[in-house]
């Protein structure tokens, strides 16, 4: 599995980052690798990445990924410190440097199999830079481009919801495939970790599931994820939850337990975007573990979905670990057509757009009056 | 940025500035400081020598203008060559933007400041942003209206004015030279603060929700004043440096209050808020008092109370620090009292003085219309 991971704006970038730290750093206890922390996996055989963002000071921040694999657009426009969620001036700057993105493109081109594109919908960059770089992935890459998008939470400014709506419809003309990813259902109160690393780990933690997946068992490839995302007839997601073997008990109830956890969100944390999943037409379902606790699971899970879930397409296997001792399900679903998430933006957008015409009314009569303060005093001016 | 000090004051600020920023880990400011009066360039602290411009010596030879702004507008459009030659060796690739400083009640600063707003937007295309100082009302009429006819020539030349009012600073039976030193201190603390967001640093984590410069030249750049409020709150001694006992609600509620009390207390321009278009946060102190939820009500807050919609929040977090702080831009502003009153004072002041230049002029007239019947000597 040969992945281009790209990171476009803060958010994308820090994603980016996240998914190549080594599994001995910046792995809390809560998240600890399925895999153990001592058994080392160098993602970047599979992952290559390419961070592009318009603020140097994020960019140096980044603790994982090279110099050479860093792209600072629009010097000119932004001098290096950011678009300030300006959307448009993001697009604009992703459009002047679209020669440079395209030929630090063209040297990846032909060696991977599908680009994951990271990045937040409510940005300046993220959400104004993306749709271009998306277009020219595709052109280039000639294999599928998925972005994971993130959306804002509902309380975040006004800024970043209105950007969100405008990004999400520029994105989805132009990708294969779109992973949303909320930062609405995550919550401080049950894992105390900030919101935004959450949805980091959380997305990490399943793509280098998938890529340890596929390289050390094969019994996954990019073919299952490019038969799982296609085709584009709904937005897709993920989930992902893990168990200490101890806290599984006797025989396979865990399995369901597990499910119920990851699908429908019963008891933690489930998918990672509000939404019907009954909507679901193809699934990619991957069951981690020690082969005592996992070997024979993977036929009851896809039951259990397809029980739910009628008719949805399942892709996937059990991926076996000696000596470990955490199991770990993960899911992609894909084809959903019902997202309260998608609805929700909207509706708060519009309340947005509401509020700020009343106020904008009321803002131009101010000005005016204020402006003449200066203009029609009978103070002259120095020259 | 660039700060360009023009006039007394203006060069204090200026000077002020660079020697705080020496103590910082990531430069961000530079300064030219240019004057009338020699002693007083002379006596700058921090700003290099080849950073000091005299200007007017021919006219006014070294001694100031003595509070006379045409005079002091005059002369740095004589020598505007000079000035901008001083700048231009200042700029480099990376500015964002010119800080313009002068005080508007002087003469120097107060003349020059608009002259070289309209050069520097002719000129580059970097935004041009003022720092303007609002006489106090105790300082008397002269001062008014030079700073009403400064402000008036200034606000269409710049992208955005800080307005800030000695006067509201002023203690109780101080004089304004007594406070001077404590405005200087509170401006440069409050812009530094602004000036420096985003800026990465090895000593600084980077914060949650980073506000980078750009988020603060969108907010105080598009026109219009701005004024600045500040509120700080000490952390006990005790909790420092360990697991606060505060639960997560105590420590939103913590942030929610520092930030109203910035806005509500003490502003560079008294001023109504709820007028503001635009508005940005910057929340400083150790990253474990500092949180997501915090932040994001105290932004919900100011959504609902100012007139537009934009409002920008950000952390910047100093594990060392020992205190929590809160900054508030407030920019658009179209409501304030002491604006108003400023503006009538120097009405009447301009009214005043015309009328008495009328009657010293009859008078004049008049004393040698009586001599007319003594016959001249030759």
């Amino acid at each position: 599995m040969q992945i281009l991971a790209i990171g476009v704006g803060g958010a994308g970038i820090r994603m980016l980052d996240f998914l190549l730290h080594r599994p001995e750093e910046g792995v809390l206890e809560k998240f600890k690798e399925t895999f153990g922390t001592r058994k080392y996996f160098d993602y970047k055989d599979s992952l290559t990445p390419l961070a592009v963002d318009t603020s140097r000071p994020h960019l140096e921040n980044l603790k994982s990924i090279e110099e050479k694999d860093k792209i600072l657009i629009g010097k000119y426009d932004a001098k290096g410190h950011g678009t300030g969620s300006d959307i448009s001036l993001g697009e604009r700057i992703a459009e002047k440097e679209i020669d440079r993105i395209e030929t630090k493109l063209q040297d990846v081109a032909g060696q991977v199999d599908f680009c994951l594109i990271m990045h937040s919908l409510g940005g300046g960059t993220g959400g104004g830079a993306t749709p271009v770089i998306s277009e020219v992935a595709r052109r280039v890459l000639e294999v599928p481009v998925y972005t994971v998008s993130i959306l804002p939470s509902l309380e975040e400014s006004n800024i970043y919801i209105l950007n969100a709506v405008d990004a999400m419809k520029s994105v989805l003309g132009k990708v294969d495939g779109v992973i949303l990813v909320d930062n609405g259902v995550v919550t401080e109160k049950i894992v105390k970790i900030p919101i935004y690393e959450q949805v980091n780990l959380y997305v990490s933690r399943f793509v280098r599931t998938l890529v340890r997946a596929s390289v050390e068992s094969g019994i996954i490839g990019s073919s299952s994820v490019i038969g799982t995302m296609s085709p584009f007839d709904g937005v897709s997601t993920i989930g992902n939850v893990s168990s200490g073997i101890n806290k599984l008990g006797k025989g396979k109830k865990w399995i369901s337990f597990l499910m119920n956890k990851v699908i429908k969100g019963k008891g933690g944390l489930g998918l990672l975007l509000n939404c019907d999943y009954k909507t679901a037409q193809r699934a990619l379902l991957l069951i981690v573990g020690p082969p005592e606790k996992v070997a024979d699971t993977f036929h009851d899970a896809r039951e259990w979905l397809q029980n739910q879930i009628p008719g949805i397409a399942v892709r996937g296997g059990e991926y076996h670990v000696p000596n470990s001792t955490q199991v770990e399900i993960g899911v992609l679903l894909s084809g959903l057509t019902e997202v309260t998430a998608i609805k929700e933006l909207y509706k708060r957008a519009k309340e947005i757009t509401e509020v700020i015409r009343e106020k904008k009314e009321e803002l131009k009569v101010r000005k005016e009056e204020f402006i003449k303060l200066f203009e029609e005093s009978d103070i002259e001016p120095l020259f | 940025m660039l700060a360009v000090g023009l006039g007394q004051a203006g060069t204090k600020i200026a000077d002020l500035f660079i020697g705080w920023e020496m103590k910082q880990p990531v430069k961000c400011f530079n300064a030219i400081a240019v004057n009338t009066a020699k002693s007083d360039l002379m006596g700058l602290k921090n700003i290099p020598m080849e950073n000091r411009v005299l200007i007017g010596e021919t006219a006014v030879k070294g001694h100031g203008v003595g509070a006379n702004n045409k005079l002091g507008a005059e002369i740095a459009m004589e020598e505007i060559d000079v000035i901008l030659g001083a700048i231009d060796r200042m700029t480099k690739s990376d500015l964002d933007a010119f800080l313009l400083i002068a005080a508007g009640g002087g003469g120097t600063g107060s003349g020059a400041i608009p002259v070289v707003a309209r050069h520097l937007k002719e000129l580059y295309d970097e935004p041009v942003y003022a720092l303007f100082i609002l006489p106090a009302e105790a300082e008397g009429d002269i001062y008014t209206l030079n700073a009403a006819r400064s402000l008036k020539t200034l606000i269409g030349e710049v992208d955005g004015t800080f307005l800030v009012d000695n006067g509201a600073f002023l203690r109780y039976g101080e004089s304004v030279k007594e406070a001077y030193d404590r405005i200087n201190a509170e401006i440069v603390r409050r812009i530094g603060l602004l000036a420096r967001a985003g800026e990465a640093t090895s000593h600084a984590k980077v914060g949650e929700v980073v506000v980078d410069a750009s988020e603060v030249l969108n907010t105080i750049g598009r026109g219009g004043i701005t004024s600045v409020g500040y509120a700080q709150e000490a952390i006990e001694k005790r909790a420092r440096g360990k697991h606060t006992f505060l639960d997560d609600l105590g420590k939103a509620t913590r942030v929610i209050s520092i930030v109203k009390r910035a806005v509500r207390g003490k502003l560079t321009l008294p001023c109504d808020y709820t007028t503001a278009e635009r508005a940005l946060v910057l929340f400083a102190g150790p990253p474990v008092y500092m949180t997501r939820k915090g932040l994001d009500k105290a932004r919900q807050w100011l959504e609902g109370e100012i007139a537009g919609s934009e409002v920008r929040a950000g952390d910047y977090p100093n594990p060392k620090a020992d205190f929590l702080a809160a900054v508030v831009a407030l920019s658009g502003v179209t409501e304030s009292q002491r604006l108003k009153e400023l503006f009538e004072r120097a009405a009447r002041a301009q009214e005043r003085i015309k009328e008495v230049a009328e009657e010293g002029r009859r008078r004049f007239e008049e004393l040698f219309e009586e001599a007319e019947d003594i016959e001249p000597l030759f």
